[in-house]
């Protein structure tokens, strides 16, 4: 196999793998828009001449308006949108599975055998998920507990800025911890995917990878949060240079060109760390697992 | 008067920085203070009839947080009858245990959450009167306040003999005042004290001869006679002060420092003594501003200068100018917050959330502004914020609104490259959600909660007024809110002089639905009801948009109707009748809208003002929200 053929199996499976990716976070972000979007039309936006344009005008007026009449029902289309992304990101896991699979086995593969290897790991994936998700939750509440103790000690002892200093920084400890349990379960799903590993045996694997070679995750799962750090810029930036709340098709249509081409390419680079994770897998955690 | 201060304003800066001191300076505020204008203090204080004077002397005894003090107080009956008691407030009795009707009041009714960590009080050892042969009238004084054996915050002294109408007392008085830890405003925290309502206040005889006492709510805020104060406070050497009036001498004796402040005019004296403040000093409009802050915020103290700078020559434009020679500000310390927010006679004490500057909050601003305004509105038209805190609070946060537009657009409260939020429509949001609970125009202790006080008293107040001057005339507002506070300045106003200064620029519908919104709970919704069309007697179609008005109040609106051309036509609707109806013959009309610029804000639901043949769908709204949805998972991973 010539260097070309293998370039072009690789982008082939990227591109594959962020097309796919990609139409399901727009499918999900589709149902957690709806609910809201329902509210927004219940509330009569769309008698408005300008429409939600009004929305986005300067001083907020009608911003606020909104929030106040429909304040009950968009809290309740957000528990809507809250249970939506519970449900999505158990739908996502298939996805991800797909995707690991796929970078996993570059190339021509026939739709049925991509599918087939992709269902196997699934319920390693479950395990997983359930296990880092427990672990988050633990962390919050921890955190969230030591965050209202915590602020009220040094509010009494040193004022407001530093028990608002001290809300931040654990807010700051609880995203860090966040942030490592999601890469070890994405090391863990690597190794379920490469070595077939159970859920457990994946995770110490991911446990083990992640404390030897430190710099080998650090430095791709940087690249990775940054490319989603600059979507965020990139999206805010836009919303402040396109000003929506002006009349014409085309600030709405290119800001969501804008946005959209950010998210694209964050989430390419998401794909890029997996499979960076997939290789560390395979590269280090070869004689443990086999 | 007036005349002599226009005339001191328009001379060229004559004098250098008096009392600089660089090295305490942080280096935003010094750039702020290298290019203010300076100016000699030449204003002299308010001239009215002094009714309540003190000479006090008062030392602070830094270690046991107490301050003792002494006063020769000249009462003068200014009623029409014989007065044959005082009432006296002993307001910092307020913090003097769980008991009092301040503390014992519900969370709701409270600015912070504080709780009392170490109790404070007025202890007055001795009252007597010069007329009575220096007899201690103190010992006949009422234990406590009227009907609640826990409060001593309102106390009847009886007087021996009754005072004739014109006629004065010379009071001598020596108490002690002890601070509590801070709590609610006053008291003290490390070695940063704020001083206030620490001497017994002669409570206002009103001219018909009843007493405006009342004891201390913690929805309440206060009402005194005008007088003249001279205070001479001995604090630590080191210590810096900011008290009401301006010094007139400092001494030294050795570990203290020795200040005497003179005021003329005022009905309340404050202070704040500290001992590791930043002090800043500079002159806007010939007023010197004395600015104390904590270390670690030069950006709040740069913006604190920067608002009074601006401020204080725009309120002086629209409501009089600004008589003292001098204004204090503090920006009080982190654990000091509790203090923030205040305003007594040339001080007020600023705040707001520390990180406010760094997230596009212009909270700081806001805090200035508005405790600013309180100089115009509460120190020079004194009105008993007992019984209209409405009057004060409302005509500050007007002030305040109108000032924060100006200077800052839409972006007044929250400026994000993203999103801009307006003062206007943040009282607006707040002043139509408690809109119908209660009164506007009733006394401090009736609102049911702090929430509800600030939503009526300050934010519905104000965006009433926006109304009547979107409605009737910014400019006729501008006037009836100048001359409203050029006259009752010196004097202690109720709303019939307020609804009478909108009476006389705006007219008799505006006086009208002031009165209605303030005493009656005045609302109004305006509303596209539909809009209809049938065949018409002469062969064509005629198009009917039919407007309702329900509630109690009556504005004329604009109604604008779009044809399917794109023409648009606008028609005034006097607002009187429940409903309206504008006919149309020919085109079809596509789109109506009933105040389109949004001029009644008091109007209870902004989402109705409009109807239309085809409604839209909302897009932008989804493609924003699809973004925000992916970002949102792509953070969470798949």
């Amino acid at each position: 196999m010539t260097l070309l053929t293998r370039l072009s199996r690789r982008i082939s499976s990227y591109a594959s793998c962020v097309a796919l990716g990609y139409a399901a976070l727009l499918a999900s972000s589709v149902l957690l828009c709806i609910p809201t979007l329902a509210v927004l039309s219940e509330l009569g936006v769309g008698r408005l001449p300008t429409g939600d344009r009004s929305l986005f005008e300067p001083g907020a007026l009608l911003l606020f308006e909104v929030v106040r009449i429909g304040r009950a029902r968009l809290t309740s289309s957000l528990e809507s949108s809250a249970l939506s992304a519970a449900l999505t990101s158990l739908l996502a896991l298939p996805v991800a599975a797909a995707v690991m699979v796929r970078l996993e086995r570059p190339g021509r593969t026939a739709w049925r055998l991509w599918l087939a290897c992709a269902v196997r790991p699934l319920s390693t994936f479950l395990l997983i998920g359930g296990v880092t998700m427990l672990c988050r939750a633990c962390v919050l509440v921890l955190l969230g507990f030591s965050a209202a103790h915590y602020r009220d000690v040094v509010f009494i002892a040193f004022g407001a800025k530093p028990a608002d200093l001290t809300l931040l920084a654990l807010a700051l400890v609880a995203m860090v911890l966040m942030a490592l349990l999601g890469v070890l379960q994405d090391l863990a799903r690597a190794a379920a995917v490469t070595h077939q590993a159970d859920g457990y045996s994946a995770l110490g694997c991911a446990l083990l990878l992640a404390r030897r070679h430190v710099l080998r995750w650090l430095v791709p799962w940087s690249i990775a949060a940054a490319g989603t750090l600059a979507a965020l810029l990139v999206v805010a930036t836009a919303t402040a240079l396109f000003d929506l709340s002006r009349a014409g098709v085309w600030r709405p249509a290119a800001h969501f060109l804008v946005c959209q081409t950010a998210i694209v390419l964050a989430f390419a680079s998401r794909i890029w760390w997996l499979d960076r994770a997939l290789r560390l897998v395979r590269v280090y955690a070869r004689a443990p697992m086999a | 008067m007036v005349a002599t201060l226009l005339l001191a304003r328009a001379a060229p800066p004559t004098a250098p920085l008096a009392g600089a001191a660089p090295n305490r300076r942080p280096d935003a505020a010094a750039e702020l203070v290298r290019r203010a204008p300076t100016h000699e203090p030449t204003r002299t204080g308010l001239v009215v009839p002094p009714v309540l004077s003190y000479d006090i002397t008062a030392r602070l005894d830094e270690r046991r947080h107490v301050v003792d003090a002494r006063a020769g107080v000249q009462w003068t009956n200014a009623s029409s009858l014989p007065a044959r008691e005082l009432w006296i407030h002993l307001y910092l009795n307020a913090f003097a245990n769980a008991r009092t009707l301040f503390m014992r009041a519900p969370a709701s009714s409270r600015r912070t959450a504080a709780e009392l960590v170490e109790a404070g009080g007025i202890t007055v050892y001795r009252l007597s009167a010069r007329e009575f042969a220096g007899r201690d009238l103190w010992r006949d004084a009422a234990r406590h306040s009227p009907g609640d054996p826990a409060d001593r915050t309102d106390i009847r002294v009886p007087l021996p003999e009754a005072v004739a109408p014109g006629h004065s007392l010379h009071l001598d008085i020596e108490w002690a005042a002890r601070l509590p830890r801070l709590v609610e405003r006053t008291g003290y925290v490390g070695d940063f004290f704020a001083v206030a309502q620490w001497f017994p206040k002669i409570a206002r005889l009103k001219p018909d001869g009843t007493w405006a006492h009342f004891a201390f709510h913690p929805l309440s805020e206060f009402s005194a006679d005008f007088g003249n104060y001279t205070v001479t406070v001995d604090i630590p050497a080191g210590f810096s002060l900011a008290a009401t009036g301006h010094p007139t001498r400092t001494r030294t004796r050795p570990g203290r420092r020795i200040v005497t402040s003179q005021a003329r005019g005022v009905h309340d004296f404050a202070w704040v003594a500290w001992g590791s403040a930043i002090a800043t000093e500079t002159h806007v409009a010939g007023v010197r501003v004395d600015v104390l802050s904590p270390r670690g915020h030069p950006l709040e103290l740069e913006q604190t200068l920067a608002t009074v700078r601006r401020a204080l020559p725009f309120y002086e434009q629209h409501f009089g100018i600004y008589p003292y020679p001098a204004l204090h500000v503090v920006i009080p310390p982190d654990d000091g917050r509790a203090a923030g927010g205040m305003e007594y006679p040339t001080l007020i004490l600023t705040g707001g959330p520390w990180y406010a500057p760094y997230v596009g909050l212009r909270s700081v601003q806001t805090v200035t502004a508005h405790e600013l305004a309180h100089q115009w509105f509460y120190g020079l038209a004194a009105n008993d914020e007992n019984a209209w805190p409405f009057l004060d609070e409302g005509l500050a946060s007007y002030a305040e609104s109108e000032w924060m537009q100006r200077a800052w657009g839409n972006g007044s409260t929250l400026h994000l490259p993203w999103i801009d939020v307006s003062t206007v429509a943040k009282f607006r949001t707040a002043a139509v959600e408690y809109g119908r609970d209660e009164p506007i125009a009733q006394p401090a202790d009736q609102f049911d909660s702090l929430k509800h006080l600030g939503a009526l008293a300050y934010w519905r107040t104000s965006t009433l007024l926006r109304t009547l001057g979107n409605v009737y005339g910014r400019a006729h507002l501008e006037q009836a809110l100048g001359s409203y506070a050029r006259e009752q300045r010196g004097r202690h106003p109720n709303p019939e002089a307020l609804i009478g200064n909108i009476r006389q620029h705006l007219g008799n519908p505006a006086a009208s639905n002031l009165r209605k919104a303030l005493f009656e709970r005045g609302w109004v919704d305006y509303s596209i009801d539909r809009i209809a069309k049938s065949d018409s007697e002469h062969g064509g179609t005629t198009h009917r948009v039919v407007v309702r008005r329900r509630g109690t109040l009556t504005f004329p609106v604009p109604i604008r109707l779009t044809t399917s051309s794109g023409l648009r036509k606008v028609e005034l609707w006097d607002g009187l009748g429940t409903s309206h109806t504008v006919e149309s013959v020919g085109e079809p009309i596509v789109s109506a809208v009933v105040d389109p610029e949004h001029g009644v804000l008091l109007d209870e639901n902004l989402l109705n003002n409009a109807a239309v043949q085809e409604r839209r769908f909302p897009w932008r709204s989804l493609e924003c929200g699809l973004s925000l949805a992916e970002l949102v998972l792509l953070g969470l991973g798949p």
